[in-house]
């Protein structure tokens, strides 16, 4: 049934070696795929150095990615798949460092945004196959090269008819071979286990009869990248993500429908928490969902608020973190709002973030920004975005901005897609940190010199979403899942429902006063342009002195009409009652 | 180039466990129906008239290699379910009737069901899917009721007929995953291309489906219909020396993939296929015509699944409040319907649906099954006598003149099953390719042209040569009473001679669907054809869909149907030379060891 990534023959090359010199000397000791990528890049690389326009650079990227996955919807298997799939992408510049075919076009093809989002349709062998790769790599680097070529042309047609770009920098920036060798992983998990236990993380919820929805699932993906380029480097790189997702929905009478969740992120089974511990988040979880159904509905509020670990992370993500990324200071299309701002206090003094993909963990928790090399082959590399409030660096890729010359190795794509700059572990740190207690009373102090009877915490996200186009409002939108209302009065703390919380970036940045000294992190799959990919942010949580919450949109539908099915265990006597 | 008669040799029983057919599914179905039909009931406004559940079972095994080696090798299983609720009565119900904003995706209908079978975990999806639907079918029943208040309509039919009870059921065939030997099977008919310094892209591709759709209504109906099919398909592609593009494929289907052809045949048809195509190469450009073409073999089968099969549904246009859709489904509306007994073909030409005929000259055929996905039995229609058109293909949505079903509702359209061509004027091919040279003759030309193969509608969009915009104006420039056929894979000029010679980058012109009253002649040989025909549209419409689903992970949804044709000669066909620049050739050598 399974189609593991990897034969015996091929770990027989195992090496592991720090930064060298020039690959080529080494080629003898790549691991055979690779060797075999990189003769067939020096091949093509030479030959096409005849032509008018060669290339002056050309990378091989094959990403073998095998899946295994199991989703459960109230105790029964909805869905299970194993899948092995290796994706080839060729990039192949012509022009110069200053200026290839790269180059961003004023006036895209319009259907060309649709056929970067399809992505590349080329497809490596599974397993080894030397003669296969040879062909495949052959004729996936003419349709490169006749590609980049005839977007050569037309970005230089560009330059002479539209008027200069803000943005003079060159279009790649020049980069020391790499070379990392690490062991290829083949780790699948006993997917039968985790169906059953998947099975039983969805059961208690048939006991709810309010749930409209209740899912639990599980994958595994093992990422054996195998990269090459033209300036000599070589990699190897393996990662096994694991993640656990435990998913339901109720559905209050007035047809609100409100999910929560539960998710756990691991680089190995071992990383995951027990059986017993996920069903006791479970119970948890549909406590709060019993609570967030008959809760109050919030009206839109302006005022003081404490988001926690993971709201914090979510909301740092959004509106600062997509802000940061390189590539969108270039982008004549983008807002770019930190651009101007280097060097400036744009955060409060006692908070710096960070973006560190070279960490693993923290505070014991996996963080799935992780990563050792990105898709350009570059090393990762730990980057103090904001330092004590100051705007300092940008996430840089290969596309040099102006003044932000080298990429700091956050150049990220889905497996398959042209990668551009992508945040990796946000990591939010803070000077001015108070214990719980305190922040809570000061949330209190705050809502009191605002006259305002009640503050809220935002305790958990589902995620969010942010605008940085200059064409519609530059805006954020965080998306609470678990709302509590704290009252000035000292009556106890209530759940409440129906908001979205939302704003525009710089204004909120200013109204951050003090944070707590507990982290908290959040892991979750990033989208942009260049597909989704892993990351995570860690933040303490923080008070906001004022905060903006809109009215969610609702579903209008009713709750079931009927009853949920009486099951064989039995409540006759609800069957077929009206409500 | 397909591969048809090797298969009588082939057939064997197909090795089929008897299971204790889906109890627990169609106990839950079945339950849940009638508990809504009792009891589903809002304030004020009514209750179903009618419901039905149509839950399909799905397997599949995709394995696929290029030059040697494995590309793709997956295996999937997943349920899905449509729950049809009606309201209000058989004359006038939610359906046929689309509002601004609503949604015409007919895939949207389904809904993923536990593949396990948990009673009560698939009763509860059941549950939340029908509250879903009710609520929809009462608010779409209110739009289409004030929409009506407002418009005096033409002509006024039953928005669903009536069905007898039915009880169908068939033993599911085994799915027997024999996934490692197949993967190497594929692997190596794969290697033939392999030292192709000719051939730049290659794909061999192996695609098994079991699908079995389980329906049930409040008429009392239950249908159990298993099917498996096995497509092989094998594609190759290159470039003449001026840069022109060929490709050339070969298609396999057979019901379980132990009935494909030995390993060895396909190996022998694949170095054919790689020898046509670089012996293509050298051949002559193809030169603007107009005259007689001859059709044989999977060409004629091809013209038939582009230029006539769509126009043998009675699909029904739905009413709408929305001025653009209306438009728009309009220009869309088959030019059959309104020639029931007139004359749409020539005299000598019969056609037929024949969904009950599961194999011919022990070959089987895929397009025929039982019972619809509207629970009505399969039955078989002659839809052309003698030239005259006398019914269509139908679903339980009457048009005009088409009023009964006839269990034709297959991916909530009228689609087609087994469509089968006749013939009263048969000749041998020899006989056949003669006056063929005759008609050249008498219409003063030097040579006329024989097509052997046309690239099938649903392989269409090649994805390296992604022709997007191209796709997008044929889609919309849609004229039903004018077919534009894909291009031909292999065709020829016959001179008056009797010498033949392969041409290439021949397109055709337009065929407007008047030219099919003058085909001449057939051939004795009839030639059986496989084709998929998606779910919610024609082939052709829909490769580009199905390229993206299939880019997306999706499993695409299309059903199985089959055309059985003899050859024909048609007159006046354009035959277009070809325009516009080509890519150069490849620039690096193919590689060496």
């Amino acid at each position: 049934m399974r189609h593991f990534l990897l034969g015996s023959t091929f770990t027989a090359f195992l090496l592991l070696m720090g930064p060298a010199g020039p690959a080529a000397s080494q080629s003898q000791d790549l691991p055979q795929q690779l060797q075999i990528m990189k003769s067939e890049l020096t091949r093509n690389f030479q030959a096409l150095q005849k032509e008018p326009v060669p290339p002056y650079y050309l990378a091989y990227c094959i990403d073998r990615v095998a899946t295994q996955t199991v989703s459960t919807s109230f105790g029964a298997i909805s869905s299970q798949s194993e899948n092995t799939t290796a994706f080839l992408r060729v990039e192949l510049r012509v022009g110069s460092y200053a200026l290839d075919n790269t180059h961003e076009l004023r006036s895209p093809d319009p259907l060309a945004s649709i056929f970067s989002r399809i992505g590349s349709l080329d497809r490596a062998p599974l397993s080894e196959s030397p003669d296969a790769l040879r062909v495949i790599l052959w004729q996936a680097t003419d349709k490169a090269f006749k590609n980049a070529a005839e977007m050569l042309q037309k970005v230089k047609t560009e330059r002479s008819t539209k008027v200069a770009e803000e943005d003079k920098s060159d279009d790649f920036s020049r980069l020391d071979a790499q070379v990392s060798l690490e062991k290829p992983l083949a780790v699948p998990v006993d997917l039968e286990k985790w169906t059953s236990r998947v099975r039983r993380f969805s059961s208690p919820f048939k006991g709810d009869p309010h749930l409209i929805g209740g899912q639990a699932y599980f994958s595994s993906e093992v990422r054996n990248k195998f990269f090459v380029n033209s300036e000599g480097t070589a990699l190897l790189v393996p990662t096994n993500y694991l993640r656990l997702g435990i998913y339901a929905t109720t559905k209050a009478d007035d047809g609100m429908e409100m999910p929560l969740s539960l998710s756990y992120f691991g680089f190995a089974e071992s990383d995951l928490p027990s059986e017993d511990t996920v069903m006791a988040d479970v119970k948890t979880l549909m406590a709060s969902l019993e609570k967030l159904r008959t809760a109050p509905i919030v009206d839109p509020y302006t005022g003081p608020a404490i988001l926690s670990g993971k709201a914090s992370g979510v909301f740092f993500h959004e509106i600062l973190g997509h802000r940061l990324e390189g590539h969108r200071q270039k982008s004549e299309q983008e807002g770019q709002t930190f651009k101007k701002k280097v060097g400036q206090l744009v955060l409060p003094e006692f908070i710096s973030v960070i973006f560190d993909p070279t960490i693993k963990e923290i505070y014991g928790i996996k963080l799935s920004g992780f990563y050792r090399y990105d898709d350009e082959g570059a090393k990762a590399e730990k980057v103090t975005a904001i330092e004590n409030g100051i705007m300092k660096d940008f996430l840089m890729s290969r596309s040099p901005i102006e003044n932000f010359s080298r990429t700091n190795g956050h150049s990220r794509a889905q497996p398959g897609l042209k990668p551009v700059t992508r945040q990796s572990n946000l990591v939010v740190a803070s000077t001015k940190t108070l214990p719980d207690d305190a922040l809570r009373a000061r949330l209190i102090e705050e809502c009191k010199k605002a006259n305002k009877p009640f503050g809220l915490i935002f305790s958990e996200v589902a995620g969010g979403f942010t605008m940085t186009s200059r064409i519609i409002p530059n805006a954020f939108n965080v998306t609470p899942l678990l709302v509590y209302r704290v009252y000035v009065d000292g009556r106890p703390d209530e759940v409440v429902r129906g908001v979205d919380l939302i704003g525009t970036p710089l204004t909120t940045f200013g109204k951050i006063t003090a944070t707590g000294s507990r982290f908290d992190v959040f892991n979750g799959m990033c989208g942009a342009e260049s597909g989704a990919v892993p990351v995570s942010a860690v933040s303490p949580s923080v008070l906001v002195s004022e905060i903006e919450v809109q009215k969610k949109a609702k579903s209008q539908e009713k709750p079931p009409i009927l009853p949920p099915p009486a099951l064989s265990s039995g409540h006759p006597g609800k069957e077929g009652g009206l409500r | 180039m397909r591969k048809a008669l090797v298969f009588c040799l082939f057939f064997m029983a197909i090795p089929t466990i008897v299971p204790a057919q889906n109890q627990v599914l169609v106990k839950a179905l079945r339950d849940e129906l009638d508990r809504s039909m009792a009891n589903l009931k809002l304030e004020n406004v009514s209750s179903p008239y009618f419901m039905s559940y149509l839950v399909r079972d799905f397997s599949s095994l995709s394995i696929a290699a290029t030059s040697g080696a494995l590309t793709a090798n997956n295996e999937s299983r997943s349920r899905t379910l449509r729950t049809d609720l009606r309201v209000g009565d058989y004359n006038l119900d939610n359906s046929n009737f689309t509002s601004l904003g609503s949604s015409m995706n007919p895939l949207g209908a389904f809904r993923p069901l536990p593949i396990d079978d948990d009673y009560e975990a698939i009763r509860r999806q059941l549950w939340l899917d029908t509250d879903r639907v009710y609520k929809q079918a009462l608010e779409t029943l209110a739009k289409k009721k004030a929409y009506l208040q407002n418009t005096v309509r033409t002509e006024v039919l039953p928005d669903y007929t009536r069905e007898e009870k039915l009880s169908v059921s068939a033993p599911e065939p085994a799915f027997v995953s024999s996934r490692a030997k197949w993967a190497s099977a594929i692997e190596n008919i794969s290697k033939v291309f392999l030292k192709q310094e000719k051939i730049q892209k290659s794909r061999v591709a192996l695609d098994v489906r079991k699908i079995t759709a389980y329906y049930v209504n409040s008429e009392g109906t239950v249908g159990i219909e298993p099917s498996l099919t096995t497509r092989l398909t094998i594609t190759a592609s290159t470039q003449a020396g001026d840069g022109m593009p060929l490709r050339d494929f070969l298609v396999y289907t057979a019901r379980h993939p132990d009935e494909l052809p030995a390993q060895d045949v396909i190996i022998r048809d694949t170095q054919k296929l790689i020898e046509g195509l670089v012996s293509l190469r050298a051949a002559p450009i193809a030169e603007e015509y107009s005259g007689p073409v001859l059709f044989t073999g999977e060409a004629a089968a091809e013209l038939v699944v582009q230029a006539l099969a769509p126009n043998l549904l009675a699909r029904k246009l739905p009413l709408s409040d929305n001025p653009q859709a209306a438009a728009m489904m309009g220009r869309m509306e088959n030019p059959y319907l309104s020639k029931l007994n007139a004359k749409v073909l020539a005299n000598f030409v019969s056609v037929r649906a024949i969904p009950t005929t599961r194999s011919l000259a022990g070959r089987p055929l895929l397009g025929s099954y039982t019972i619809d996905e509207e629970g009505v039995r399969a039955q078989d229609v002659l839809l052309i006598e003698k030239g005259m058109l006398r019914n269509l293909l139908a679903s339980r949505s009457p048009v005009k003149g088409f009023e009964k079903s006839n269990g034709h509702s297959r991916g909530g359209v009228v689609a087609p099953s087994v469509i089968k061509v006749e013939s009263d004027k048969r000749l041998p091919m020899a006989e056949l390719k003669k006056m063929l040279i005759d008609k050249v003759k008498e219409e003063g030309l030097t040579y006329g042209y024989l097509v052997k193969s046309i690239i099938p509608a649903s392989e269409a969009a090649d994805p390296d040569e992604l022709d997007l915009r191209g796709l997008m104006m044929s889609q919309m420039q849609q004229n039903p009473s004018v077919v534009n056929l894909t291009k031909p894979a292999l065709i020829l000029k016959i001179f008056t001679d009797g010498r033949e010679e392969p041409v290439r980058g021949a397109t055709f012109g337009s065929i407007s669907l008047n030219s099919l009253k003058e085909l001449v002649a057939s051939s004795e040989d009839d030639f059986v054809y496989e084709f998929p025909t998606a779910a919610g549209g024609v082939a052709g419409a829909s490769s580009l869909m199905m390229l993206l689903m299939g880019s997306s992970g999706m499993p695409s949804i299309d059903y199985p149907a089959t055309v059985i044709t003899p050859a024909f000669i048609m007159p006046g066909i354009d035959i277009k030379k070809p325009t516009g620049d080509y890519r150069k050739l490849p620039i690096v050598d193919y590689p060496g060891n």
